[in-house]
């Protein structure tokens, strides 16, 4: 079956999307972008441009560029071309062939199915035509739903059952506000407004005229008469606007922007938000009257409305975002990208209705991290949060102590990194494993998680394939509250829990080298002067009987054990020469290894 | 074999039954193998985008970098010849050591020698009309650069038109 696509015919750019794996994603044209200019050209060599390509040569030519075409759907409108004329519908279709063959070449598949987008106030001529261009570019249209409906599938608000929501959206050039209704999975338009030249260019346009008449003042010169002066001023106001989202204010320079008898002339401009803002005020209380409007249409109160959601890349800005907070009292929904909103929402319509949807297999993530406690009370974590179901993962470990012949594997729940802070799930004993010396014996803990969401956790030593198992039932049947408080709790002591468990680790490493310093007490009796064997084993006496807690004291404790053992081995080895090598007594093998019952190490 | 099974268990199972559970089991294998297809399109798509996420991190980093050329030129072209030559030079160096580097990155300037506009590689800002030429020419407003074939920033261009005499 061939992908279906949802697109954003949009004024003056579209967006085309799919779903993949249940999610909607947009697609790349072929420059890279994911924003294609609504824009075609007819070369003089009879090529046609569509896209980005069209607008670079759009001012030689003029007549010959079609900009907006959205603007004539649904008239009688022509364009004439070399005595050929072109309906708004061919002109549209040469751009949705574009977004269709650039998604086949990105999907290397062949796309028939398309879902098209177009304002809510569109009539069933506009409507139809938006459909003529779709099946002229090669599509079956599937359906074309209004754009305020495709956000609402974007944001999901079909599953979240009966409401009223109002639809901001301010474009690169127009403004639409519409009141929907959703119900039952159905959406019903009750209000529409807006205005049809206004958008971020206009924004982008008070900046450029401040900064010609700053610099007009300063140094008396027009910058607007230069061609390459101004597209240098249209490139450096849009990235002003743009940082000026996120900061309070920003720098716009642009050093030899003209030039006179006396030498070059730069332009230093800061920029606050604060007088972005006042020069843009206007703009923005535009956008309020059809607000207004909208809700008297629909004969509903500002508060009855249920979500806001922000659409359009304009509404990144603050002051929009504070306009519409205040008329409503609320916080609007703006967390899907905004310039991408429509076509990710047709490309979820798109999949519903080619039963893609359907056959979705809807996966479930483990809502907390699983694991064992390891020696030192660390929680050492084998499936991490997050992580979809079924699913299935191993780590090999090992004993903590020469000769044991029994681990027990404490299996826990959570995200604090010390065992005893998370949820206990249960606890078995894997035992008969053949007398070794710490660190040999292999065990294979393997976490199985269900479909179901159950846990079945099991231990194997690997050298005699003695095998136990625990089943966790409800292993994850915590509240949503229950997680979220304990996912809370992590965030909140993360600084400490880093540092109980650096602790840990460190005295792990301790108790190694203290084993690893013992054997080497026994090795080098007869090989090394007898001095130096008996300063080891004095240095780990006083180690072993030291008093171990603080993180400081144990590194000072693994320093001076260190220095003990470096002397005995540096003997050591200069008296063997050259032909053996280092048996690494340094400890980091035996990493978190020792300790008292049952515990274990990671091995990789 | 199927059908083999199919009859051992007809006579405790109603014929729709195994209708259904035949369908169903179509189903689920058509399911599996979709899903199991999509993943594995999915991961051809991964592997093939990080390469080309490499390539777009860098095209991005030299894209914001390039202003700072244009002001760089800008500033030793701003310098009149005959003027101290040793900041005129120390400039020059600033200069041809960016140029370098993005050479040493595989960026290369685009060409407009042949005089013949292409708006896959340039971008017409101003027009001109002129009598004193032959034919129509396009002029270098600012450098365009290209990595790998894929355009960094389209050269912005003047055009100059050819206008007879007397027209």
């Amino acid at each position: 079956m061939a992908k279906v696509i949802g697109i954003d015919l949009g004024t003056t750019n579209s967006v085309v999307a799919f779903v993949e794996g249940g999610k909607p994603t947009v697609i790349p044209n072929a420059e890279g972008s994911r924003l294609t200019p609504s824009a075609v050209a007819f070369t003089q060599d009879g090529q046609i441009l569509v896209g980005q390509l069209a607008k670079r040569q759009a001012i030689l030519n003029p007549e010959r560029t079609i900009l907006s075409i959205k603007r004539h759907m649904g008239t009688n409108y022509k364009v004439r071309i070399d005595n050929k004329e072109y309906t708004p519908q061919e002109i549209s279709a040469m751009i949705l062939r574009k977004l269709k063959e650039d998604a086949e070449a990105y999907l290397g598949e062949k796309i028939e199915k398309a879902v098209i987008t177009v304002p809510a106030y569109f009539n069933d001529a506009q409507r139809q035509a938006t459909k003529e261009a779709g099946i002229i570019a090669g599509l079956d249209v599937m359906r074309i739903i209004n754009e305020p409906t495709a956000s609402a599938l974007a944001y999901g608000l079909d599953k979240e059952g009966s409401q009223t929501i109002l639809v901001y959206d301010l474009g690169g050039g127009t403004f639409d506000v519409s009141i929907l209704e959703i119900g039952e999975g159905v959406f019903e338009v009750k209000a529409t407004s807006g205005d049809t030249h206004l958008g971020g260019d206009d924004y982008d346009q008070r900046i450029i005229d401040y900064l010609i008449e700053e610099f007009k003042k300063k140094e008396g010169i027009d910058l607007s008469q230069d061609r390459m002066a101004l597209q240098r001023l249209k490139e450096a106001a849009e990235k002003a606007k743009i940082e000026l989202s996120t900061l309070m204010s920003t720098e716009i320079n642009l050093p030899f922007i003209a030039a006179t008898q006396h030498g070059p002339k730069h332009l230093s401009i800061t920029l606050t938000r604060a007088q972005f803002e006042a020069m843009t005020r206007d703009l923005t209380e535009r956008t309020r009257e059809p607000i207004y409007r909208a809700l008297s249409d629909a004969k509903l109160d500002p508060s009855k409305i249920d979500k806001i959601l922000l659409v359009g890349g304009s509404t990144r800005m603050p002051a929009v975002q504070r306009l519409v907070k205040e008329i409503f009292g609320k916080e609007p929904r703006k967390d899907i990208n905004p310039d991408e909103c429509v076509a990710l929402g047709a490309a979820i319509q798109a999949a519903v209705l080619a039963g893609e949807i359907r056959d979705i297999v809807l996966l479930d993530v483990t809502p907390l991290s699983l694991g064992i406690e390891t020696l030192g009370g660390i929680f050492t974590k084998i499936i991490e949060r997050n992580t979809t179901i079924p699913v299935s993962k191993s780590e090999i470990f090992t004993t903590a102590a020469d000769n044991q012949t029994s681990v027990e594997i404490h299996v826990l729940q959570g995200e604090r990194p010390m065992a005893a802070d998370n949820l206990s799930l249960g606890r078995f004993i894997l035992d008969g494993i053949p007398p070794a010396p710490r660190g040999v014996p292999k065990i294979q803990v393997t976490f199985d998680i269900d479909a179901n969401g159950i846990v079945h956790v099991s231990a194997k030593d690997l050298a005699t394939n003695r095998e136990q198992r625990i089943t966790v039932k409800g292993g994850t049947g915590l509240s949503k509250e229950e997680i979220e408080r304990m996912i809370r709790e992590a965030q909140a002591h993360a600084e400490e829990d880093k540092r109980r468990r650096e602790e840990a680790e460190a005295r792990n490493q301790l108790d190694g080298l203290i084993y690893t310093a013992e054997k080497l007490a026994k090795d080098a009796v007869g090989k090394v002067g007898q001095d130096l064997i008996d300063n080891l084993n004095k240095t780990i006496e006083e180690v072993k009987s030291a008093d171990k807690t603080g993180i400081d004291k144990i590194k000072e404790l693994t320093n001076k054990l260190n220095d003990a053992i470096y002397k005995v081995s540096t003997e050591l080895y200069a008296k063997a020469g050259t032909q053996q090598t280092s048996s690494n007594p340094s400890g980091e093998q035996q990493n978190p290894g020792g300790g008292t019952i049952d515990t274990d190490y990671k091995v990789q | 074999m199927e059908e083999e099974l199919l009859s051992e268990k007809k006579n405790d199972m109603p014929a729709e039954d195994i209708e259904l559970v035949r369908r169903q089991y179509k189903e689920l294998e058509d399911k599996f193998l979709r899903l199991a297809a999509d993943f594995d399109n999915y991961r051809k798509r991964m592997v093939r985008e990080i390469e080309e996420l490499k390539d777009i991190i860098r095209v991005e980093l030299i894209r914001t970098l390039l202003p700072i050329l244009d002001d760089i030129e800008r500033a030793f072209y701003s310098i009149p010849e005959d003027s101290n030559t040793n900041i005129r030079e120390g400039i020059e160096m600033v200069m041809k050591n960016f140029q370098n580097w993005l050479l040493d990155q595989g960026v290369k300037t685009i060409e407009i020698s042949d005089n013949v506009f292409d708006p896959r590689y340039h971008e017409a800002i101003v027009i001109e009309e002129s009598k004193d030429i032959e034919e129509d020419k396009i002029e270098e407003l600012r450098k365009g650069y290209l990595l790998n074939d894929r355009v960094i920033r389209p050269t912005m261009v003047k055009i100059i038109k050819r206008v007879k005499e007397g027209e």
